[in-house]
């Protein structure tokens, strides 16, 4: 177990460097810059903000010196919010965003579990055929959609959550809401397939027939096995929540990292590009291996993977 | 019952492809002409029968050539993640050993990266305004496919595995066939079924991310329509004051159903697939599940 998670963290940051690495040099290629403008500027104008962002140097020199800077932790100065830097841009960025995402995930995850549960226990009656249903009706729906729909129901309509900002524990219903029913309609339906599965195996035979309560059968020796699924699916899933928390906050007008991730590229805020990408990474990185990590310690024959 | 289900998806689909097919003579009006003086026309509105937009545009025929638009990039996406899923899943299958452990340890690395990143990258980077429609669009199709190749590969590359050690394959290769012979003559054929599963089920996520991109204002350009750009003027156009409701409520709608019919398909697909038995995509030595119970 230990060797595995050693060798695993090594992959991490090589994995890391290497995102970083191609990004950086994506966004270099690119035609366009931070200070291109419609009127011309003074050339010592542009100098002085070139050197300040270091673009007058060598692109295998601004390469390093970013990277040296990233180890001191330094994520250098944002073009497109002058006068503060990356690192404040991010971490006023990062508390709402994580919260948001971090509900999300724990909302899907519940609720995708119980109902994979309930549609699982009984392959083809009434609750798998109504959790199959939704879940599909959900898994169908782009998730912008969804957002406008409870938008208008439930704040311009009803008026019981608030439109959009990030004002108090009412603000974040919807958006969590938005972000997290999709990805529970995914999870119960691997959850479903997983116990369905599983509850036609002999352990399961076994255990009933020693007199163990239903309940128990189905929450302690079904689902312990019929999670795996769910838990591999969990590295995707975070990246789903990223990649919908960008749309979630335009819609409910949420200050987050996926507003500043779009921003910044369209902006050229080379820096701050790098600064998201990088979060974004690490962070769907570490979950990914938290998810094997999990795979893992409940199925010995991961890890010889 | 679980059969009616896939035959209802297929049905959905017909005649979606066949209103996107027949669109120019279906629609009423020019899907791109501008109407000021019929601005936001409530749906039955004098000749307009799904209502009108800001600009006067009727919706009803922007959602017919939208459907072209919306299947034609979707169908064009699966294609080319389903040749480069294929072709990977082939080679690494096959190859076995380090080749195959080496190429599946990038497929994992991959799994990691936040794909729709750098798509949006790619698409803010390169496409700016001055890109014409047809580069956009080109450009859309190779980046969707291109992220979508991963879980095609991933069972491809399994079942080769259980594939090129059967008789048939050596008796092929005692004939004196060649690996690119045995692969594509020998091999291919018998994966057709899981291919066209697994592809039906590309599909509805490559409509989804185009739909997703449409409402970053990254998707098909102007003045082009697409199920996921009509969705997401929609939903822009919604304020405290009015909603507009039929702009976000017929896209949507289209979407959500094209989904469900690519979804039931695809469903019905790999259980047919799964049935008919063979090697199965999972590699863990578990006993293959029976059909489930029903009843009970």
């Amino acid at each position: 177990m230990i060797p595995f998670a050693v060798r695993r963290v090594g992959g991490l940051l090589v994995t890391l460097l290497l995102i970083a690495t191609v990004s950086f040099f994506l966004l270099r290629l690119a035609p366009g810059g931070p200070f291109d403008a419609d009127r011309e500027v003074d050339a010592a104008v542009r100098a002085a903000q070139e050197a300040r962002y270091r673009l007058d140097r060598s692109l295998p020199a601004q390469y390093a010196g970013w990277l040296a800077d990233l180890l001191r932790g330094d994520l250098g100065p944002s073009s497109c919010y002058p006068g503060l830097t990356v690192n404040e841009v991010l971490a006023a960025a990062i508390p709402p965003s994580f919260l948001l995402g971090g509900l999300a995930l724990g909302i899907a995850l519940v609720l995708g579990v119980l109902a994979g549960a309930l549609a699982g226990r009984h392959p083809g009656g009434l609750a798998d055929r109504a959790v199959s249903m939704f879940a599909l009706l959900f898994i169908s729906i782009p998730s912008f959609v969804l957002g406008a729909a409870l938008l208008l129901l439930f704040s311009l309509h009803l008026r019981w959550f608030p439109a959009g900002l990030l004002e108090g524990a009412a603000s974040l219903v919807l958006p969590v809401l938005t972000l997290g029913l999709p990805m529970a309609a995914v999870i119960a339906r691997l959850a479903r397939s997983g116990l369905a599965e599983t509850m036609g195996e002999d352990w399961i035979r076994t255990a009933r027939s020693k007199g163990i309560s239903e309940t128990r059968v189905v929450l302690v020796h079904g689902l312990r096995t019929a999670l795996l699924p769910v838990v591999s699916f969990l590295g995707p899933a975070a990246a789903g929540v990223l990649t919908g928390s960008v749309v979630v906050e335009r819609i409910f007008a949420l200050p987050g990292l996926g507003t500043h991730f779009v921003n910044s590229a369209l902006n050229r805020d080379y820096s701050l590009v790098m600064g998201t990408v990088l979060v974004y990474s690490a962070l769907l990185v570490t979950l990914n291996f938290l998810s094997d990590l999990a795979l893992a310690a409940l199925d010995p024959r991961a890890r010889t993977r | 019952m679980r059969g009616a289900a896939s035959i209802l998806g297929g049905g959905m689909l017909l005649l979606m492809g066949a209103a996107a097919v027949l669109a120019p003579l279906l629609a009423t009006h020019d899907f791109a002409a501008q109407d000021l003086s019929a601005q936001y026309l409530p749906p039955g509105s004098s000749g307009h029968l799904l209502g009108t937009d800001l600009e006067g545009r009727d919706l009803l025929s922007r959602l017919l050539h939208g459907s072209r638009v919306s299947l034609l990039v979707a169908l064009l996406a699966t294609l080319v993640s389903v040749v480069i899923g294929v072709a990977f899943g082939l080679v690494s299958g096959y190859a076995g050993g380090r080749v195959d452990a080496w190429m599946m340890r990038m497929v994992d690395v991959l799994y990691a990266l936040p794909f729709l990143f750098l798509v949006i990258l790619v698409m803010t980077l390169f496409l700016g305004p001055r890109a014409g429609p047809g580069g956009r669009v080109a450009a859309l199709l190779i980046v969707l496919g291109a992220v979508q190749w991963l879980t095609m590969a991933r069972i491809v590359r399994g079942q080769v595995l259980s594939l090129r050690s059967r008789d048939f394959v050596l008796a092929a290769r005692a004939l004196g066939a060649g690996p690119v012979r045995i692969l594509l003559r020998h091999i291919l054929p018998n994966l057709s079924g899981i291919i066209a599963a697994y592809a039906t089920l590309t599909v509805p996520r490559v409509i989804l991310q185009e739909a997703f991109l449409s409402f970053l204002g990254l998707g098909v350009p102007e003045p082009y329509p697409s199920w996921g750009r009509l969705a997401a003027e929609g939903v822009r156009g919604i304020t405290a004051v009015e909603t507009h409701w039929w702009l976000v409520t017929f896209p949507s709608v289209a979407i959500t159903l094209a989904l469900l019919g690519f979804q039931l398909l695809g469903d019905g697909f790999v259980r047919c697939a799964g049935d008919r038995g063979g090697a199965r995509g999972s590699s863990r030595g578990r006993r293959p599940a029976g059909r489930p119970r029903t009843g009970a």
